[in-house]
């Protein structure tokens, strides 16, 4: 399946695409059914968790519920949805007795539910929601979309992501090799497209010789599926040229020629945070427009270190990670004067990010609704209180109702306890269930998912839906 | 596949066979391969039989490996690896095979590569190597052979020329066909795996690789890069069969400059000097006024030029653990308490043999494994018994107070704040340990500088501490590495991670003895060059088990 005819299928994206518009122009009265997307947007490091959560009383959000850390998101309240009270599985601090630390642990099990393989690479042991739902959701041939912004370990602390037991997928930093994997071209090369095609399949011929005769060589049966899976991915490559010039994935020429002037050895730095920031929600929402994907991740620098910041009125010494135990240094050193100032700040500044990104996806016209309605963007985190790498009352923010699967507008505790923060009765594998069910994944027997993941309890979290 | 091998290759595996069957001294070869072999890999006679443990045939380059050999291959400057989808590591090292997959974002980043590679390779001084006789249907058919050969580091088949020349034959003109034909090549998994077909079982039971597949594997181990012409010619002339072969290959490559990468890449991932940072090298400047930590790169360069220099001169471990040289510039000589005159390269220079021995010893490793403003003794010890003596230490507790008490009453100096901290029985499993391994260097202080008191108090450096099933007493630093260098627990440690980084995959129970030996033999003389030899000769470097993993 190419990207225009599963374009085709959406039944018409009208944002940018005037030839599908003037299609529907005809007074075709087809009934027009848009992909629900999920997206997740990664913080590490945990938050200032008593500035982090409403003030308010549980129920509906309203505009003094945002008074905190999450203020900038006020003017999407009634598209909010956030739940308190959910508690990692497996657990933190050691009470699973399974491998890793607990920064290994906030990063890996959160997207999957699974313990971590081992405690020397601590990869997770299973897939993660994304990718997941990439294989359920997309369109043949695109795994979900995995950004990241700046450095992370080369181990399990750096990702997120994961297509299977000890297969880490790690995010791409930069903007301008995202954008060209949902173009499927380099960016400014449009006088080759036209006969690049009729090119790439010959030399996708000969390629496919050379996978045949290394096929009959007798390999074992782990090394063929790998040469499949390979050619599989070369092909399906190919084949994306077949998309080159849809309007609809085509950047603002501003942001376009931003892109292409990146320089690739600073994508990672500090500096280029904030803008790498933007640049990679740009393209993370105009893949999310045009079809390109309906699943994508940002993730925002790795567990247990994090950049320095020193922007948007942040002069900070130390980075994320040091500050988030109020130190110094990573492990100990000296306290650091006003350091809860200075986390709440970060998590400020994240929430000011990820209200950029809604306001991105809120801004493209679905039928009655937009992009944001049909999606589901939750924001998530490595750890609770970074400062004691608490698992329990997870940061967890939700937006967007998944084309109305949940009530959103809702500050409401899922856990029956009193105190939210407990490891008793609200396991967050129930949330990734509750997600994955919401854009419409499957268990094997084509029945909603029962129970996604190893750790915690089947089921959704009910109160969650509309 | 190989029952239409073109009449070179046939050749080359006829020779092959008969250098096999009539080498004397061939560890693939002889009645002592029938002899039983344990688990551990060790035969009846004591002697390490080198069993091929199973592993993949497909082996796809690491992004270094891929940067490399488009070079040699192609002639071209770049280097676009450097933005590739990153690799993960496993095990410590980023080149082990199960981090090297491929991904739909790896497989269009293979494809942008090949279209900008080819790109270059047609234009100026890389086609004039191409390409080096006049335009023809002939000259397309050599250049293609010669360019197949290379990039599939072994001879090629008839039937894979013809694909090539077809694909020639579609571009615009003789340029552009080359150019349609280095597009495609380097998208083939031919180029991408190293490709072990071989697959005739052995009297040993076990699958001989062929030259060209042994070549392969001494390239990309010693190299990072593809085979040189030299070594193509020992693998066509069945130079590679016996272990004289392969070991004067081995010793020509060892001395070539390209050998210096891997070499220092193992050392950077083992000893984690990517640690070495500014970040981690914060340091208070009230207390520290001489240090800053925009030392680090110059620190790391340290340390790489010494591993360099021990490694180029013949040195091993004995020489990394225990040498009184380091390199310094005009601003790093002042840590050590040198006086004289330094540029802002490194230069060598030689330490006071009482105070420093070796990398442990250095600046880069002391300061990184150290607080804002005092020592740690934790943290170098968990190190030195992780990394050095491969003891198996579990982490902390997630909730543990990492907060020192305070220097106030008895408590007067980092080593007593360290004994305080972690006194609970319930600290001691692992701190038992950990604590006197790192006791042994509180002669350093943050900024590793010795020191002979803190706070007004002698410094106790003496201890006892676990080295493999062992405690071994110590009454310094010095003494503490001289010992250590010495116990079969470090040189076995060593060799493990070799074996891991060289083979590029996790050790199994079969390598058990073939690690003891090498460590036995790193501690009785063997240099880092010996242990590389040794690496590439023994019979699991030269063959794969005839059944495979999976």
């Amino acid at each position: 399946m190419n990207r225009r005819s599963f374009l085709r299928g959406l039944g018409g994206i009208a944002v940018g695409l005037p030839l599908l518009e003037s299609f529907t122009g005809r007074g075709r009265a087809a009934p027009v059914t848009y992909p629900k997307r999920l997206v997740v947007f990664f913080t590490c490091n945990g938050v200032h968790l008593d500035r982090f959560f409403p003030k308010t009383p549980y129920g509906a959000l309203t505009a003094e519920s945002f008074t905190g850390s999450l203020k900038p998101l006020a003017s999407f309240r009634d598209k909010l949805l956030i739940p308190r009270g959910l508690h990692m599985v497996p657990r933190g601090f050691n009470r699973d007795g399974t491998p890793g630390d607990d920064h290994a642990k906030g990063m890996g099990h959160k997207l999957t539910a699974q313990p971590l393989v081992d405690n020397t690479n601590k990869y997770a042991a299973g897939i993660s929601i994304d990718q997941e739902a990439g294989k359920q959701i997309n369109p043949a041939g695109r795994s979900a979309m995995t950004l990241m912004v700046g450095g992370a370990g080369t181990d399990g602390l750096g990702v997120i992501s994961y297509k299977g037991r000890g297969e880490p997928v790690r995010g791409e930093p930069n903007p301008r090799t995202a954008f060209e994997d949902v173009m499927g071209v380099p960016i400014g090369d449009p006088a080759a497209t036209a006969r690049l095609k009729l090119r790439k399949e010959s030399v996708l011929d000969a390629v496919k010789q050379d996978f045949d005769r290394l096929k009959r060589a007798g390999l074992s049966k782990a090394d063929l599926t790998k040469l499949d899976a390979h050619f599989t991915l070369i092909r399906q490559t190919e084949l994306g040229l077949d998309s080159v010039g849809l309007p609809a994935c085509t950047l603002p020429s501003a942001t376009a020629s931003e892109i292409t002037g990146i320089d690739p050895s600073k994508v990672k730095s500090d500096a280029e945070f904030k803008r790498m920031g933007r640049l990679q929600m740009d393209v993370m929402a105009i893949a999310l427009a045009c079809g390109s994907t309906n699943v994508a991740s940002l993730q925002w620098g790795g567990g247990a270190g994090g950049p320095v910041f020193r922007w948007d009125g942040m002069s900070h010494i130390y980075n994320h990670h040091k500050l988030s135990h109020g130190t110094t240094l990573d492990n100990g050193g000296d306290a650091v004067a006003g350091y809860e100032d200075m986390i709440s700040a970060i998590d400020t500044w994240y929430a000011e990010q990820y209200a950029y990104l809604l306001t991105r996806l809120n801004s493209y016209t679905e039928g009655a609704g937009t992009l944001l309605d049909n999606s589901v963007v939750v924001w998530g985190n490595e750890l609770s209180d970074g400062k004691d790498h608490d698992f329990r009352d997870l940061p967890f923010v939700l937006a967007g109702s998944a084309g109305g699967y949940f009530k959103t507008g809702r500050y409401l505790k899922v856990t029956k306890q009193a105190d939210p923060r407990n490891d008793v009765d609200a396991p967050h594998n129930m949330l990734l269930t509750t997600l994955l069910n919401s854009v419409g994944c499957k268990g094997s027997d084509g029945m909603p998912l029962a129970n996604f993941g190893s750790a915690g309890k089947p089921g959704e979290i009910a109160e969650l839906k509309a | 596949m190989w029952a239409r091998l073109s009449m070179n290759m046939r050749t080359v595996l006829a020779l092959f066979a008969v250098l096999l069957s009539g080498c004397t001294g061939s560890i693939l070869g002889g009645d002592e391969n029938k002899q039983p072999v344990g688990d551990d890999g060790t035969r009846a006679d004591g002697v390490c039989a080198g069993v091929a443990a199973p592993s993949t045939r497909l082996v796809r380059m690491t992004h270094k490996q891929y940067d490399r050999t488009v070079r040699s291959l192609l002639f071209v400057a770049e280097t676009p690896a450097s933005t590739f989808a990153a690799d993960s590591s496993f095990n410590g090292f980023d080149n082990n095979a199960d981090g090297l997959t491929i991904g739909d974002r790896l497989s269009r980043d293979y494809q942008r590569a090949a279209v900008a590679l080819a790109e270059s390779a047609t234009t100026g001084t890389p086609w004039s190597k191409l390409v080096t006789c006049a335009e023809s249907a002939e000259c397309a058919r050599t250049s293609i052979a010669a360019l197949l050969r290379r990039a599939f580091r072994r001879p090629p088949l008839d039937e894979e020329i013809a694909t090539y020349v077809a694909l020639h034959g579609k571009g615009d003109d003789f340029r552009d066909g080359m150019k349609l034909v280095v597009e495609a090549v380097l998208q083939t998994p031919s180029f991408l795996y190293r490709v072990e077909s071989s697959n005739e079982i052995g009297a040993d039971g076990a699958i001989a690789l062929n030259g060209f597949e042994v070549a392969s594997r001494l390239s990309y181990m010693l190299w990072n890069d593809m085979p040189d012409d030299a070594l193509f010619a020992a693998a066509g002339s069945g130079g590679l069969a016996s272990v004289e072969g392969l070991t004067r290959e081995a010793r020509r490559m060892l001395g070539d400059p390209r050998a210096r990468e891997p070499v220092a890449e193992f050392h950077r991932q083992w000893l984690g000097l990517d640690g070495v940072n500014e970040d981690k090298l914060r340091r208070d400047p009230v207390k520290f006024p001489g240090f800053s930590s925009a030392l680090a790169p110059t620190l790391q360069s340290e340390s790489l030029r010494f591993v360099d220099d021990v490694f180029a001169s013949g040195g091993g471990l004995h020489e990394l653990l225990t040498s009184p040289f380091t390199y310094v510039t005009k601003d790093t000589a002042p840590l050590y308490g040198l006086k004289g005159t330094f540029g802002a390269e490194l230069t060598r220079v030689e330490l006071d043999p009482k105070q420093r021995a070796g990398l442990l010893t250095q600046i880069g490793f002391l300061a990184s494994h150290a607080y804002y403003d005092l020592s740690s003794p934790i943290h170098r010890g968990v190190f030195i018994q992780r990394q050095v003596l491969c003891t198996e230490l579990p982490d902390p507790p997630g909730d543990v107070n990492l907060k020192l008490p305070p220097v106030e009453g008895e408590i007067k100096t980092t080593r007593q704040q360290v004994t305080l901290h972690t006194s609970p029985a319930s600290c001691q499993g692992c701190h038992g340990i950990i604590n006197p391994t790192g006791f042994a260097f509180e002669n350093y202080d943050a900024t590793g500088k010795w020191r002979d008191t803190e706070n007004g108090v002698a410094i106790d450096a003496t201890g006892s501490a676990l080295a493999g099933d062992d405690k071994i007493a110590f009454s310094g630093p010095m003494d503490f590495v001289q010992k250590v260098e010495k116990h079969p627990a470090t040189g076995a440690c060593y060799a493990k991670n070799w074996l891991r980084f060289a083979y590029g995959r996790k050790e199994q129970t079969v390598d058990s003895c073939t690690i003891r030996s090498l460590g036995k033999k790193l501690q009785t003389g063997a240099s880092i060059k010996d242990l590389l030899v040794e690496l590439a000769t023994s019979p699991t470097f030269r063959s794969r088990p005839a059944k495979e993993a999976l």
